[in-house]
């Protein structure tokens, strides 16, 4: 628990300092990956719903704390991010790279369509076509990218964690 | 009954509902709460500072590279010595623009006499693809406030601070689709303009202007100024930018021009805050 616990802070912190600082010069047609979300999805897709959620919920408070302009905006779509991914997680094949990339993208797409959705839900925008084709597809591809990359480590990751859980049941 | 409460559904409702009341509790910027925000900004400030100074680095020797490649394809004796002298080169124009941006820091202070000039390095940029806002390295311990204007060595617009933390501040730029500057076409017979952020045009670094007054003639060139109008965030004067184009729709009610902002936003790195002596009374005051 306590492992678990520096683990998923330590990764929050590192790609969230990734995110806001380095990864601006690997922008890509004027996109960034979002790599903070592409970790919500695959925990969510490796661990279920609840550490997804949970996870998922710090990672958008993160955000919200250093950058919102609302306090606990990202941190509730992050949680819903996490838990809609750990939902497909027991029924498709858990460590599967295509299954893994399939839903990065899949939830980038939603993740980053709800984002638009309700910014400018107010201000009636009638972008939403080129908001699609120029940032949400590009981040949403770029972002599947990052997964192929991002996903065997984490699995290497949660092996560590199920040998070292299951050393500390022997004794 | 107990089971419900332990039910995944209902602790995700229970939080859904808290997140909503604190979102509503801290979009009151005078609200408490926004003081959550040291807790990470205070501690990361170092931290991305020191990252966005080595992603320049990293950025720079890359490019270094890419120069000496192209000079390979040269003779060896000249690519030696072109990469001398570019280095030489390199380092004086690093030179002649800091004289220029000292220079004209120097003008600047001349301009706004009310307003205390502060330099800040950008140490973090927005997450996502959607804001322009960015993360200056002083904050209210140094007397920025919300609202306080954001311009460019040379006098360029930038934006405005959105939030202020202890040692942070968080910059909204004036390509930001959120932002919306009043502007004054500065010319003979010119008028008041909206200039405003645009999904489109901020991958460029460009920004829109609509709202233009029919009596007013628009022209490829004309300089942009801020107006001072608006709930007075910016004062008067300060270049916003350059018309490069305007776009005339079905009417000529609809006409906007596309302007091109004094600042560069892909190449900031330092930004000067302008913080107002007086309103340090009269703001206070005020609430």
């Amino acid at each position: 628990m306590k492992r678990k616990f520096i683990f998923y802070s330590f990764f929050i912190l590192v790609f969230f300092l990734l995110q806001t600082t380095l990864l601006h010069y690997a922008a890509i047609l004027g996109v960034i990956p979002n790599i903070l979300i592409v970790f919500v999805i695959i925990t969510g897709l490796l661990r279920g719903n609840t550490e997804g959620g949970t996870v998922g919920f710090f990672a958008g408070l993160v955000v919200d704390l250093v950058f919102g302009s609302v306090l606990g905006f990202y941190a509730l779509l992050g949680l819903y991010l996490g838990i809609a991914a750990g939902s497909v997680s027991r029924r498709l094949f858990r460590e599967n790279l295509l299954v893994a990339v399939f839903f990065t993208f899949v939830y980038s797409v939603l993740y980053e369509s709800m984002i638009y959705i309700i910014n400018n839900i107010m201000s009636g925008s009638m972008q939403f076509w080129f908001a699609m084709t120029d940032i949400i597809l590009p981040e949403s591809i770029y972002n599947s990218i990052i997964a192929i990359l991002m996903f065997p480590l984490l699995i290497r990751a949660e092996r560590w964690f199920e040998g070292k859980e299951s050393n500390a049941r022997k004794y | 009954m107990l089971r419900i409460f332990r039910s995944k559904w209902f602790i995700v409702s229970f939080i859904t509902i808290i997140l909503l009341v604190i979102m509503g509790v801290s979009a009151n910027k005078s609200s408490k709460l926004n003081w959550l925000n040291n807790i990470l900004s205070v501690p990361m400030k170092p931290v991305q500072g020191f990252f966005t100074a080595a992603g320049r680095k990293v950025g720079d020797t890359f490019s270094f590279f890419k120069d000496i490649e192209a000079v390979r394809k040269e003779n060896d004796q000249l690519k030696t010595q072109v990469a001398g002298l570019e280095k030489e080169n390199r380092e004086l124009s690093v030179l002649k623009v800091k004289n220029e941006e000292l220079r004209q820091a120097l003008n600047l202070k001349e301009q706004f006499g009310d307003y205390t000039i502060l330099g800040a390095n950008i140490i973090a940029v927005d997450p996502g693809n959607w804001f322009n806002v960015f993360k200056i390295d002083t904050g209210s311990k140094e007397g920025v406030k919300t609202d306080a204007p954001v311009v460019t060595s040379a006098r360029g617009l930038v934006g405005r601070v959105v939030s202020s933390d202890f040692t942070t501040s968080n910059v909204q730029t004036i390509i930001d689709e959120e932002s919306a500057v009043s502007g004054w076409i500065a010319k003979a017979g010119g008028g008041h303009a909206i200039v405003r952020g645009d999904m489109q045009l901020k991958e460029k670094g460009l920004c829109k202007m609509d709202y233009i007054p029919l009596e007013v003639d628009v022209e490829v060139g004309d300089i942009i100024e801020t107006s001072g109008l608006g709930g007075g965030i910016y004062p008067k004067g300060i270049l916003i930018g350059e018309v490069i184009e305007v776009r005339k729709t079905n009417s000529e009610l609809d006409r906007y021009a596309i302007i091109k902002p004094a600042a560069d936003f892909k190449r900031l790195e330092e930004v000067y805050v302008l913080k107002n002596n007086q309103s340090d009374e009269t703001g206070s005051a005020g609430k």
